[in-house]
C-alpha cells in the first residue's frame, strides 16, 4: 500500500505519455523520453549538485555546532547555562513562519540573497540537534571526560575525539533527520533564491511542476518527482545499514 | 615524583554546600597515602581538586614546589585511575595507553617503549589490540593502571579503583598496587571508603568526616590510638563496640548497670578528671574472648553473661553477636571453641578505649 504510489510514479515516468491515464503498473514499453524532456528544460543536474552541497553543509554544520553547544550545555559550568537551555527549548516551539520574514530581511541586509550562504548559514545551528546532543552527552560518564582532560585533551578534542566516536547513534540520527529536512526544504529556497543556477532540486522541481513549464505533461512531472526522491532513498538505504551497525557496536557501557 | 602539599583547602559547591573544609596535609615524595572516610565525606572532591578537575574554592595546592591552583589537569603532571575505569571505548588497549603520550607529542619510539614496558609490568601483553568492551572488570582496571603508568607522572591519584571488582580480585589488585608502588617509587594518593584497603596499603591514612580531617597517622597508630570515637569506629573490622556509662571510684559502670569493670590503674589515672561523669567506653571485638584458659593475663578479664543473637563462623575466626544494654556487640573469637546459646564472654580490661560523651574525643 505504501509503495504503490511510488511504484506507479516510477513506472509511469518511464511510460509513454499516452498510457498514463490507465494507472497500470506495467507500461507497454519503457521510454526515457520524459527524462530527456526534463533534462532539456531545466538544469536538474546542477540543482542536484546544489542540493547536495546545501544539505551536506547544513548537516555538517548542525553536527559540529550542535555538539559543541550541546556539550557546553551539558558539561560546562557557567552562569545562565540553564536559562540559555530554556531559551533554546522555547525557540523550538516557535512556528517556522514567524521567523520567515525577519530572516529574509536579514538575508537582504547581509546581501546573501541568491547565494549559497542564504541556504546554508541560517540552518547550521538547530535547536533540536542541540537538545539531542545535550541529552546524549549527559548519558556519557563524566569520568570518561575527566580521564580525557587528565590525558591532555582540550574541550574541542574532548568533543570530537572522545565524545563523537562514542555518540555514533546520535550523530547518525541527527544527521539523517537534518539532511532530510534540508533536502526537502522548498519554502525558504523559493524566498531567497531566484537564480535558476543556484536552485535546489525540490525548489526547481516544484517551480517546474506547478509553475507551468511542464506544460501539463504528467509524465515529465513524474520523472522530476522520481529524480527528487531518488537521492534520498539511496542515502536512506546507505545510512540505515550504517545506523543499525552503529547501534549494535557502540559498546559504550559502564 | 614529588610531594603534594594542601594548605587550608576548602571546596564550596555552586549550591553553597561546603564539601571540604580547610583540609591541610602533606604527602611526602614516594609516600602512599590513603584518604578514607564514609560516603559523602569529601574524599573524591579533595582528590578531584588535586587533579584539577574541580576548582579550589580556598587555600593553596602545591605539587613539588609549584603552586598549581590555576593549572589545568594536563599541566599538573598527575595521572588518575577511576572507579569505573573510564577507558575510551572506541580505542584499543594500546591506543588507550598511548593517547595521553600522543597528545604530549612524544616521539613514536618512546611511546611504544613506554607502552610495552607498562604492559609487561601489569601483565597486559596479550590484550593490547582488544577494545575495553571485551575485557573483564579486572582487566579493564589493569588497563587504567597501565594508562597511568605510561605517563610516569609526579603523582598517582586513585579514586576507589577496586570498588567495582569482586572480593577476590580486589585482594589481588590490592597486593598488586602495593607492589607497583614499591617498584615505581611513586607518590600515591588513594581514595577509598574501605578501611581494609586503607589499613593494608597505606603508609599513612588520612581519615575524613563531613569535609573535615579527623586524623592523619600510620595504620597501626590509628588503630591503637584513634583520636576520637568516629576514627575508633571506622578503623578496624568488625568495628569497635561502644557503651555509654560512668566512672564511679575505680570502676566503669555501664548504662543501666549492664556492665561493671574494675579499671586497671593506668585507666584510673587517665580518667581522674572524669570521676562521676558520663563517658563512652569502647572495646575491639578481638579483645573479647570466649575461652580464657591458657591466657597469660587471665586476671585482667571481666566475665559477662549473655545469650548470643547470632553466631557467624568464618572458618579462621568466629563472630559472636550479643546485646550490651541497647547496643549490639560483637566478639571475634577462636573458631575452635564450642558455643552454646547462653554463655559467658570475657572482656580484656587492659584493652579499653574511653571517649568524652559530648565531644567524642579520646581520653
Ligand atoms: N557537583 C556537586 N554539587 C554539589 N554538591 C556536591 C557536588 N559533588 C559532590 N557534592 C557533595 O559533596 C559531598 C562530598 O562528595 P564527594 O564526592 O567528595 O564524597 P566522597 O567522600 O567521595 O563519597 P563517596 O565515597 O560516596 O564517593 C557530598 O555530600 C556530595 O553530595
Ligand atoms: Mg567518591
Amino acid at each position: 500500500m505504501f509503495i504503490y504510489p511510488f511504484v506507479w510514479m516510477l513506472s509511469a515516468s518511464l511510460a509513454p505519455e499516452s498510457e498514463l491515464a490507465t494507472l497500470t503498473v506495467i507500461p507497454s514499453e519503457i521510454t526515457f523520453e520524459n527524462y530527456q524532456v526534463l533534462l532539456d528544460k531545466i538544469p536538474i543536474g546542477r540543482a542536484l549538485l546544489n542540493s547536495v552541497i546545501v544539505a551536506s553543509s547544513v548537516t555538517l554544520g548542525v553536527l559540529v555546532f550542535g555538539s559543541m553547544i550541546g556539550y557546553a550545555l551539558s558539561r560546562l559550568e557557567f552562569r545562565g547555562r540553564d536559562t540559555i537551555f530554556y531559551i533554546i527549548l522555547f525557540t523550538m516551539t516557535l512556528p517556522f513562519h514567524i521567523t520567515l520574514i525577519p530572516n529574509y530581511i536579514l538575508m537582504v541586509k547581509f546581501g546573501w540573497v541568491d547565494t549559497y550562504a542564504a541556504l546554508i548559514i541560517p540552518y547550521m545551528i538547530n535547536a533540536f540537534a542541540i537538545i539531542m546532543f545535550r541529552q546524549y552527552f549527559k548519558s556519557i560518564p563524566q569520568d570518561l571526560i575527566d580521564a580525557a582532560k587528565i590525558d591532555g585533551c582540550g574541550e574541542l578534542r574532548i568533543i570530537f575525539q572522545i565524545l563523537w566516536p562514542n555518540s555514533i547513534p546520535a550523530l547518525v540520527t541527527i544527521g539523517i533527520i537534518t539532511f532530510m529536512a534540508s533536502w526537502n526544504e522548498v519554502l525558504w529556497p523559493l524566498i531567497v533564491i531566484r537564480d535558476e543556477q543556484l536552485m535546489t532540486m525540490p525548489q526547481l522541481v516544484t517551480l517546474f511542476a506547478v509553475g507551468g513549464r511542464a506544460e501539463s505533461q504528467l509524465g515529465v512531472k513524474l520523472a522530476s518527482a522520481v529524480l527528487l526522491a531518488l537521492p534520498i532513498l539511496v542515502a536512506y538505504m546507505f545510512f540505515q545499514k550504517y545506523f543499525i551497525q552503529s547501534m549494535a557496536s557502540s559498546g559504550l557501557k559502564e | 615524583m614529588a610531594e603534594v602539599k594542601l594548605e587550608k583547602i576548602s571546596k564550596v559547591y555552586e549550591d553553597g554546600f561546603k564539601a571540604v573544609d580547610q583540609v591541610d596535609f602533606i604527602v611526602q615524595d614516594k609516600e602512599f597515602v590513603v584518604l578514607v572516610g564514609p560516603s559523602g565525606c569529601g574524599k573524591s572532591t579533595t582528590l578531584r581538586m588535586i587533579a584539577g578537575l574541580e576548582d579550589i574554592s580556598e587555600g593553596k595546592l602545591y605539587i613539588g614546589d609549584t603552586l598549581v591552583n590555576d593549572f589545568p589537569p594536563q599541566q599538573r603532571d598527575i595521572a588518575m585511575v577511576f572507579q569505573n575505569y573510564a577507558l575510551y571505548p572506541h580505542m584499543t588497549v594500546r591506543q588507550n595507553m598511548a593517547f595521553g603520550l600522543k597528545l604530549r607529542r612524544m616521539p613514536k619510539d618512546e611511546i611504544n617503549a613506554r607502552v610495552m614496558n607498562a604492559a609487561r609490568i601489569i601483565g597486559l601483553d596479550d590484550l593490547m589490540n582488544k577494545k575495553p568492551g571485551t575485557l573483564s572488570g579486572g582487566q579493564r582496571q589493569r588497563v587504567a593502571l597501565g594508562r597511568a603508568i605510561v605517563r610516569n607522572p609526579k603523582v598517582f591519584l586513585f579514586d576507589e579503583p577496586l570498588s567495582n571488582l569482586d572480593a577476590k580480585l580486589r585482594v589481588n589488585m590490592r597486593l598488586e598496587i602495593a607492589k607497583l608502588h614499591k617498584e615505581l617509587e611513586a607518590t600515591i594518593i588513594y581514595v577509598t571508603h574501605d578501611q581494609t584497603e586503607a589499613m593494608t596499603m597505606a603508609d599513612r591514612i588520612i581519615i575524613m568526616k563531613d569535609g573535615l580531617i579527623q586524623q592523619i597517622d600510620s595504620p597501626i597508630i590509628m588503630y591503637n590510638n584513634p583520636v576520637n570515637k568516629f576514627v575508633a569506629g571506622f578503623i578496624g573490622s568488625p568495628q569497635m563496640n561502644f557503651l555509654d556509662g560512668k566512672i564511679e571510684g575505680s570502676d566503669f559502670i555501664g548504662e543501666n548497670n549492664v556492665l561493671k569493670i574494675h579499671l586497671p590503674s593506668k585507666y584510673q589515672k587517665q580518667l581522674a578528671d572524669y570521676a562521676g561523669k558520663n563517658i563512652i567506653m569502647g572495646i575491639r571485638p578481638k579483645d573479647i574472648k570466649h575461652v580464657i584458659e591458657g591466657e597469660i593475663d587471665i586476671g585482667s578479664y571481666v566475665a559477662f553473661n549473655t545469650s548470643f543473637n547470632g553466631v557467624e563462623p568464618m572458618g579462621n575466626e568466629t563472630f559472636l553477636y550479643f546485646s550490651m544494654g541497647d547496643n549490639e556487640w560483637v566478639a571475634r573469637v577462636n573458631p575452635d571453641s564450642v558455643i552454646v546459646e547462653k554463655d559467658t564472654v570475657y572482656l580484656n580490661s587492659h584493652k579499653l578505649h574511653f571517649f568524652d560523651q559530648k565531644t567524642e574525643i579520646s581520653l
